[in-house]
């Protein structure tokens, strides 16, 4: 058989060819490497020498899936249904060939590369490896079969919930569901695939039986796929509302499922070709292809970052105890201090807290945690116990005296090279690192809580921050499992003030009359977490009010506290805290706190503002021109200059719905043009707060967008 | 002992199942535990009991893996939307199923335990397949040291779990040949298309409308594999279904079908106090052991016993239901029990109606009570072989 491929090496054994895949860096499954894959396998079959083919890979992917940045480009539907369908065929002649072709799944085989794997006649999976259908992830659905394949394998609930949820399962979960018909140690992986094609060969195991197609045992019956999609479709509208991608899974396969595979499939391919189109998907793979570029700025670009093996912690709180967490979990040397025993004691109890839930879900065991901390964890009240670490990241209290006090002497406990990061969440920077003799050491790393879960990490560069230290802390972020954004020092840096810009709005739209609940409900059905007022008492009701201030006294009077702001404050009623915020939290429902509503019906009644009925969609215009002028300010400004940053930002540090691509991308969407308008309108009813921007202004004025287009 | 009668029953079509061409089943998109739900509240409906009188309900199935797993019963009577004070229970009597539903039902009636009880049987054989593929799929897993161990191998399990080596070697100890089961075959066929014609079985087939493959929904109202029009000559071109140069082909065999069967059974003073005029009362049940590797042979036993026990002769039964798993089962049974062929399966057999197994037991009975009623004879007696070695039977008497 032909064996001079570029993305897959051949290796005959006895009557067995072995096609190892090649195309690094994850295998994808771009265009050319699906030829080759092709050629390869029918080269197998025709080579009367070969009775069967094991497919492999190398490295950590057996194959990643489809080439997201070839599908990110298409905007045809036309010109990309013929290509979909045609990947398809190639599988299905897989499945309905003359030779058993077994997959030796050494890697994560996902998407397209599970696809794969289904329409082979038998999978060996290597031991702990990943399988999944996580299409729906970036808004598309399983679109070589998966959808129609997988629940003839597992059942259609198991199958709904990986198609649908998007989840993997281990090889071992695999196993047990019958996705994978045996689980070998990664260096048995070949050896055993290779045994099974001799069964194959030998009759033993018949090629008929095995084609995935025809495995009608596990195919439900008319009324119960109906009821099961039915079931589906539910779970979705609640758990994922504005995605299209689930409904469209749950479409095919309700519909699927029949008797006539190569007619579902071609209905599979019309529903993926759908999503891949829209905008939601685009909206969604841009995320996930940013996410793996995010920090990756070009004034690091070259810049080796230093290694951090060791780090210290400064202040066990809140903060403190998740950001141990992570770095112990990153398997980094810890030195938590604090500024006496009791406290420390406290800090760590948190430490071990964090860890409740993955013990109560068995991902660790108590002994594991035990041994951990015996071996990275050591504790200290003494400053000068942290000389060796190579970066110190402080959570001590919000003042700057205390927090300059503590640099000034690490300056002199500390090797130069060490970094000095502080997660301070209000304190200028640039002021911080005035009292250092290096400021180029200091940088901020803004966690948001709960530090070890959430997936975001602002860093925040002051002045004089270095790209050497920039470079280490993004590097750092990675290590973590963080996704790093990175902004200059500015009051609230992006995300703060970026969700004051996005929820800002409602206070002068309650002020005009609009009802409150309305602004909640609406903001809820754009989809984000919560709405303004439910979110301010969850944070308080204070705390917000004091970040306002700050805001008001640094940018000016475009951030003048309003009138109604103001009277809400001095209600005395800060959120949940104090058991009343814009709700009454003290009986077993939240209700309207009565005097948070009396204050805004004495303002409206002050000001002789009659309530007023708006749209839904004036209170979206109103609320995401805010937050898009916001953004506009903060590039003019030089806080950030990366859209897709900024946007991921908001997604992984706020719950902005990736669906709609962030904030940014969805000023592109509805043009800056009228965005400016909009603004425009909204100043002259409201004033400066909604003065558009000069950026935005130009943007507009040229028909350009904040997305390279 | 009460006296036990049967007051109800009531069948789906039988369709031809094909677990590598599932479409071409009339009931491919439904479940077996489905189509017993349809039959459920019809009968009780027909009988105009209601389901809370019910006092036990038992289901027959002779693959009770993946989907026909149902509960220990319960399934089908939640799927009718029954009460859930019925009690249920599942039997697995392999071909025989259904008819140990109505011995046990019998049982619990005669000795008073319980005043009325229905039965059912079911078996989807595109669905949930016999042997390999449901083998290969995982849901049965037979002792291989049965298959292997020197202390086992007298069983000869690789002919006792085959039904269609069984069946060859049953012939092989007759003197019946390939063209006395291709002619049995073909009265099946033919005895079975008449009374499709004469629109006899429409009296026990409950119409379902069937999804079909292709998205149109079917009212299925007939047994699927008749074929009137299959011919002596065709059945002799069929190649040997098991083994070459075996004897036994898919034409002399009953086909693989799928199908739910439902009964009521009550005490005679029940029928009475309800008002419901019985269609038989049960006479006697027999139950009997045999070498598996000759499964077929089943019958002759069991039938036996049931006949000493109410002292009847072979010759004294009017009408016989012998299921048709192989035409050699039956051609065996009137043999050895010197039965007038003529009447035998007066309607047509298993070869022909179908072979649902789990289903057949009360199809047996309840086509077997019918003919009574239609023909007039009094004494009835129906019998199946059972894999694994067994055979069942029951004698019902015509109530007059």
């Amino acid at each position: 058989m032909k064996t001079d491929f570029k993305t897959i090496k051949v290796d005959i054994q006895g009557a067995v060819a072995v096609l190892v895949m090649n195309n690094p860096p994850v295998n994808q499954l771009s265009e050319h490497f699906v030829l080759e894959l092709a050629e390869a396998i029918s080269s197998g079959f025709e080579d009367p020498q070969v009775k069967a083919v094991v497919l492999t890979g190398t490295g950590k992917n057996f194959i990643a899936g489809a080439d997201l940045t070839e599908i990110y480009k298409v905007k045809d539907k036309e010109y990309l249904l013929p290509r979909v369908k045609a990947n398809s065929a190639f599988l299905n002649r897989i499945e309905m060939g003359p030779k058993p072709v077994i997959a030796a799944i050494n890697g994560n085989a996902l998407g397209g590369g599970l696809e794969i794997a289904m329409a082979c006649h038998y999978r060996v999976a290597a031991k702990g490896v990943q399988l999944g259908q996580p299409e729906v992830m970036v808004g598309l659905i399983p679109g070589a079969g998966g959808t129609q394949r997988l629940p003839r394998l597992i059942g259609l609930p198991n199958a709904l919930e990986m198609i649908t949820v998007g989840r993997p399962i281990d090889a071992e979960k695999g196993y047990s569901r019958r996705l994978v018909d045996e689980v070998a140690d990664p260096e048995n992986l070949v050896p055993t695939a290779v045994a099974a094609a001799g069964r194959f060969i030998s009759g033993k195991i018949s090629l008929e039986s095995k084609r995935t197609r025809f495995r009608y045992n596990r195919l439900p019956s008319a009324a119960e796929l109906k009821a099961v999609s039915n079931g589906a479709k539910f779970m979705a509208m609640t758990k994922a509302k504005g995605y299209i991608a689930p409904f469209k899974a749950i479409d095919a396969i309700e519909k699927g499922l029949s008797f006539d595979m190569e007619a579902d499939i071609d209905r599979e391919a019309e529903l993926f070709s759908d999503c891949a189109v829209s905008d939601v998907a685009k909206n969604l793979i841009g995320i996930f292809l940013n996410t793996r570029s995010a920090g990756r700025l070009p004034r690091i670009e070259g810049i080796t970052p230093a290694p951090i093996k060791k780090v210290a912690m400064l202040g066990g709180g809140v903060m403190g105890s998740g950001i141990v967490n992570l770095l112990l979990s990153a398997g980094l040397d810890t030195v938590l201090w604090d500024i006496n025993q009791e406290a420390l004691n406290k800090g760590v109890a948190s430490v071990r807290k964090t860890y409740d839930y993955p013990i109560k879900k068995k991902k660790m065991t108590q002994e594991g945690l035990e041994s951990m901390l015996e071996k990275q964890l050591t504790t200290t009240t003494a400053l000068e116990d942290v000389r060796e670490v190579d970066l110190v990241i402080e959570a001590v209290l919000e003042n700057m005296q205390v927090k300059q006090d503590i640099w000034k002497q690490l300056e002199t406990i500390c090797k130069p090279e060490a970094v000095f990061a502080t997660n301070t969440s209000a304190l200028p920077i640039t002021e911080m690192a005035s009292v250092l003799k290096d400021p180029g050491r200091m940088i901020g790393l803004h966690f948001f809580n709960p530090a070890h879960r959430m997936q975001l990490l602002e860093v925040i560069c002051a002045q004089k921050t270095t790209d050497q230290t920039l470079a280490t802390c993004v590097a750092f972020a990675r290590t973590i499992k963080k996704i790093p954004i990175v902004v200059n020092d500015a009051p609230g840096f992006y995300v703060s003030r970026q969700l004051g810009g996005l929820f800002g709005g409602s206070v002068y739209l309650v002020a005009d009359g609009v009802d409150g609940n309305q602004i909640e409900r609406v903001m809820k059905d754009f989809g984000m977490p919560m709405g303004p007022a439910e979110l301010a008492d969850l944070t308080g009701i204070d705390i917000n009010y004091h970040v306002n201030r700050t805001f008001e006294q640094r940018l000016g009077e475009r951030y003048k506290i309003h009138p109604l702001t103001e009277a809400i404050y001095q209600t005395g009623c800060y959120g949940r805290k104090t058991k009343a915020g814009y709700m009454d939290y003290s009986g077993d429902r939240p209700i309207p706190n009565k005097k948070v509503v009396d204050v805004i019906q004495k303002y409206l009644k002050d000001n002789g503002v009659s309530p007023r009925k708006v749209s839904d969609e004036e209170i979206v215009d109103a609320m995401l021109a805010l937050a898009i002028n916001e953004a506009a300010l903060m590039i003019e400004e030089g806080v950030c200059d990366r859209p897709q940053d900024m946007d991921l930002a908001m997604i992984y540090g706020t719950g902005f719905p990736p669906y709609r691509g962030g904030i940014l991308r969805y000023a592109d969407k509805w043009g800056c043009a009228n965005v400016y308008k909009k603004l425009v309108e909204l100043e002259s009813r409201y004033g400066v707060r909604f003065k558009p921007s000069q950026l935005l202004k130009e943007t507009a004025d040229s028909g350009k967008t904040f997305y390279p287009q | 002992m009460k006296d036990v009668v049967i007051t109800g029953y009531l069948r789906t079509a039988q369709s031809r199942s094909r677990p590598k061409d599932p479409a071409r089943d009339w009931f491919g998109k439904m479940r077996a535990d489905e189509l017993l739900a349809k039959l459920l509240p019809e009968l009780v409906k027909r009988q105009g009991i209601d389901p809370k009188e019910l006092d036990d309900f038992i289901v027959g199935c002779a693959t009770a893996v993946g989907e026909q797993w149902a509960y220990g019963g319960r399934f089908p009577i939640f799927l009718a939307n029954f009460p859930d004070t019925i009690p249920a229970k599942f039997v697995d009597q392999q071909c025989g199923s259904s008819m140990a539903a109505i011995h046990m039902a019998y049982l619990e009636v005669a000795s008073d335990n319980a005043d009325i009880v229905m039965v059912g049987g079911m078996e989807h054989m595109t669905r949930v397949p016999m042997g390999g593929m449901t083998s290969d799929s995982g849901m049965i897993a037979p002792n291989m040291a049965l298959f292997a161990a020197p202390e086992y191998l007298h069983w000869d399990m690789m002919t006792s779990i085959n039904m269609g080596l069984t069946a060859q070697k049953l012939l092989s100890q007759t003197d019946f040949t390939r063209e006395d089961m291709d002619k049995w075959a073909l009265r099946s066929h033919q005895l079975a298309a008449k009374a499709q014609e004469e629109g006899f079985f429409d009296g026990e087939i409950l119409p379902i409308e069937a999804p079909q493959a292709d998205g149109s929904v079917t009212t299925v109202n007939k047994d699927q594999a008749v074929r009137g029009d299959t011919t002596l000559e065709g059945l002799a071109q069929l190649r040997s279904a098991f083994k070459e140069g075996h004897q036994i082909t898919a034409g002399n065999s009953s086909p693989l079908n799928a199908a739910a069967t439902a009964m009521i059974l009550m005490s005679r003073e029940k029928a009475k106090e309800k008002g419901i005029k019985p269609l038989a009362a049960i006479r006697a049940i027999g139950f009997a052991g045999v070498d598996p590797t000759i499964m077929g042979s089943g019958p002759v036993p069991a039938s036996r016993k049931a006949l000493d026990k109410v002292g009847l002769q072979a010759t004294d039964v009017d009408y016989w239901e012998i299921n048709e798993a192989f035409c050699i089962v039956a051609l065996n049974c009137i043999k050895q029990l010197g039965i007038d062929p003529e009447r035998v399966n007066v309607m047509g057999g298993g070869t022909a109606i179908g072979h649902a197994l789990g289903a057949t037991g009360i199809r047996l009975v309840g086509t077997l009570a019918r003919i009574l009623n239609k023909k007039g004879g009094r004494y009835g007696c129906a019998n199946a072989c059972v894999g694994g070695g067994q055979g069942v039977a029951t004698i019902i008497e015509r109530e007059t």
